[in-house]
């Protein structure tokens, strides 16, 4: 019961206060609008300079990319310095030469791609029409041999040629899914966590650079109400900042949702539990904003490595053990499996239990550390 | 017996604030409690709230041994610096702390409007704290320790940065608080405040050194500000 006065108090606190209005409901959407369309704006196509090259190769080569002919290697490299074309290729005794610009990784190692798509597709030609030529000599020879002994020979059975074409299925989405669609629920969970800490934090925090924390707790108020009531305040605006990320990045940004729209929420709002109640403990450990938001490198940072977004398959043990004790690896974990492969509760429901332990446990030291302020 | 401190030592680590207190304080006295900056004044007021645990020896407000819940709706507290959430208004702050404290939905509404014109604020009372002047949330301050109606209350310097005239009416408001039957304790370094307590307690480098009327202090150093001084060179 006096949880839900400090409850009524910090919701009609923030409502006064635009600003962090503001920043709860409209910067996460901006910032995720914002990546949604640099993501976006990256593109695969590569220019290819082409120097001496057979007919038939600048012909396949043409569908792939887009190619300018240079006289000379030396053209060729000169147009490379000034970042005109991203690889060159060069015919010297039936040898390619392949000369890669190598200041873009992406760039280089599409246009590698593409010139080896080329000169397999090449060979294979080259190959298939080796073969019909010694399929038509077979059958001359065997024109022949009848001809000198009279007889019919048995027929030679004659090889296919292979075939070059390759079915892709997908367990889970389709070959349409870019790089944000795999993103996307990672950076959802981080984008949560992060302003949802950094408002908590600073709410609480004001709280006790301003000696209300202090005159509160000369009234009759148990420690576990001021946290409860700060929790259960902030998260009414919590659930509206959690519904308007999962609208704008489902519903507008269409991203790629094959789960649960009630579970993938359920995520979203655990998530955001745990940044609420790590945000109100780090701000006891602070004396000022400009603390708290020291702790931004040293807590939050660290913890977009976990979110999924990299593959730590290869880190070394310590790295996993880091990985394992972040709240944000369970929740991104969550997420993705939600999001991409359609999980259901039943196959999550070890996360989220792991998320409302770590709900417990700041909950728990923030109680604790407040025993500073008031022993009783 | 409104307060009881005996034997009463504080310290954080190793360092030493208050040693050995020991005094009482009567229902419906208004004590001064006087000393230099940093002489622990703040101190003992914290712990007689029941903010901090002392580290040594007993003290027992309103028959309850601090630190403990049970009084804290019986003190009514002033902090030094004003506690105010600077986006609420008057009335805002008001009722929150009226709520904590306990006060029924019937009764707080009336007195709420009892405080805020008891410190002159009623014309001011929906408007957000952050346009208050300093003298305005020093009012503001002293209503909300008054507005659960406490038998006891505790003033960290009440009347740091405010208006001679402002300061005049405050005084004027603690005695007719005494006048019913009200006990106040009043941190102060200001001599023409503590002349108007009905007793003084003076700390020096964390020690009770003297207590007693202001007119004991005067016919014992001259005046209460030699008293101060004098003490001090000791």
């Amino acid at each position: 019961m006096q949880s839900i006065i400090v409850a009524q108090r910090v919701i009609a606190q923030v409502v006064k206060d635009k600003r962090t209005i503001g920043m709860m409901l409209v910067a996460p959407l901006f910032v995720l609008f914002l990546m949604y369309t640099i993501f976006g704006a990256s593109s695969d196509d590569v220019t290819i300079g082409i120097v001496n090259l057979p007919e038939e190769v600048t012909q396949l080569l043409k569908e792939e990319a887009t190619v300018i002919t240079f006289p000379t290697n030396n053209d060729a490299k000169k147009a490379m310095i000034e970042q005109k074309i991203d690889a060159s290729i060069s015919f010297e005794n039936e040898t390619a030469h392949i000369l890669v610009e190598g200041g873009n990784v992406s760039k280089n190692a599409s246009a590698i791609q593409k010139i080896q798509r080329t000169l397999t597709v090449l060979t294979l030609e080259k190959s298939h029409v080796q073969i019909q030529s010694l399929n038509e000599l077979v059958v001359q020879l065997q024109e022949q041999l009848r001809l000198i002994t009279g007889q019919t020979p048995e027929k030679v059975a004659i090889p296919k040629t292979l075939s070059q074409k390759s079915s892709i299925s997908f367990l889970y989405g389709d070959s349409e899914l870019d790089l944000f669609d795999q993103l996307a629920p990672a950076l959802m969970g981080f984008f949560i966590f992060f302003f949802v800490f950094l408002i908590s934090g600073v709410s609480f925090l004001k709280e006790r650079s301003s000696g209300t924390l202090e005159r509160t707790l000369a009234t009759p108020l148990k420690r576990s109400s001021i946290v409860l009531g700060y929790f259960i305040g902030f998260f009414l605006f919590v659930i509206i900042q959690t519904i308007l990320i999962q609208l704008f990045i489902v519903n507008i940004l269409g991203v790629t949702q094959n789960g649960n729209y009630g579970i993938l929420l359920l995520v979203n709002l655990l998530t955001a539990s745990v940044a609420l109640a790590l945000g109100l403990l780090l701000s006891s450990f602070s004396r000022s904003e400009f603390q708290l938001i020291q702790f931004i490198p040293l807590v939050i940072i660290p913890q977009i490595f976990f979110s999924g977004m990299f593959d730590l398959s290869d880190a070394p043990t310590w790295v996993e053990f880091i990985n394992r004790i972040v709240p944000l690896t369970y929740a991104a974990e969550a997420l993705q499996n939600v999001m991409t492969r359609g999980h259901t509760f039943i196959d999550i429901w070890p996360n989220l239990l792991v998320l409302i332990g770590f709900v417990i446990g700041f909950f728990l030291l923030n109680m604790k550390v407040l025993k500073k302020q008031r022993p009783v | 017996m409104i307060v009881s401190v005996q034997n009463y030592h504080q310290s954080f680590g190793k360092r030493s604030i208050l040693t050995n207190l020991n005094f009482q304080i009567q229902k419906g006295e208004i004590v001064g409690l006087i000393g230099p900056s940093g002489s622990g004044k703040t101190t003992l007021i914290k712990t007689l709230i029941g903010l901090q645990r002392p580290t040594q020896g007993e003290v027992h407000v309103l028959g309850h041994q601090q630190p403990t819940l049970k009084v804290s709706k019986e003190i009514g507290y002033m902090a030094q610096s004003d506690a105010l959430y600077e986006d609420l208004s008057a009335r805002g702050n008001l009722a929150y702390f009226g709520k904590l404290y306990g006060l029924r939905k019937d009764i707080l509404k009336n007195r709420v409007n009892f405080v805020l014109a008891f410190v002159d604020l009623l014309k001011d009372a929906d408007r957000p704290v952050r346009y208050f002047s300093g003298g305005m949330k020093r009012r503001l301050s002293l209503a909300i320790s008054l507005v659960h109606q406490p038998p006891f209350l505790l003033l960290d310097e009440p009347t740091v940065g405010i208006d001679p005239t402002l300061k005049q009416l405050f005084w004027k408001e603690f005695e007719s608080l005494r006048e019913n039957g009200v006990t106040l304790l009043i941190t102060t370094h200001i001599m023409d405040e503590a002349e108007r307590c009905d007793r003084l307690l003076l700390i020096q480098n964390g020690q009770l050194v003297v207590s007693g009327t202001p007119d004991m202090l005067k016919q014992k150093f001259g005046s209460i500000e030699n008293a101060f001084l004098k003490k001090e060179e000791v």
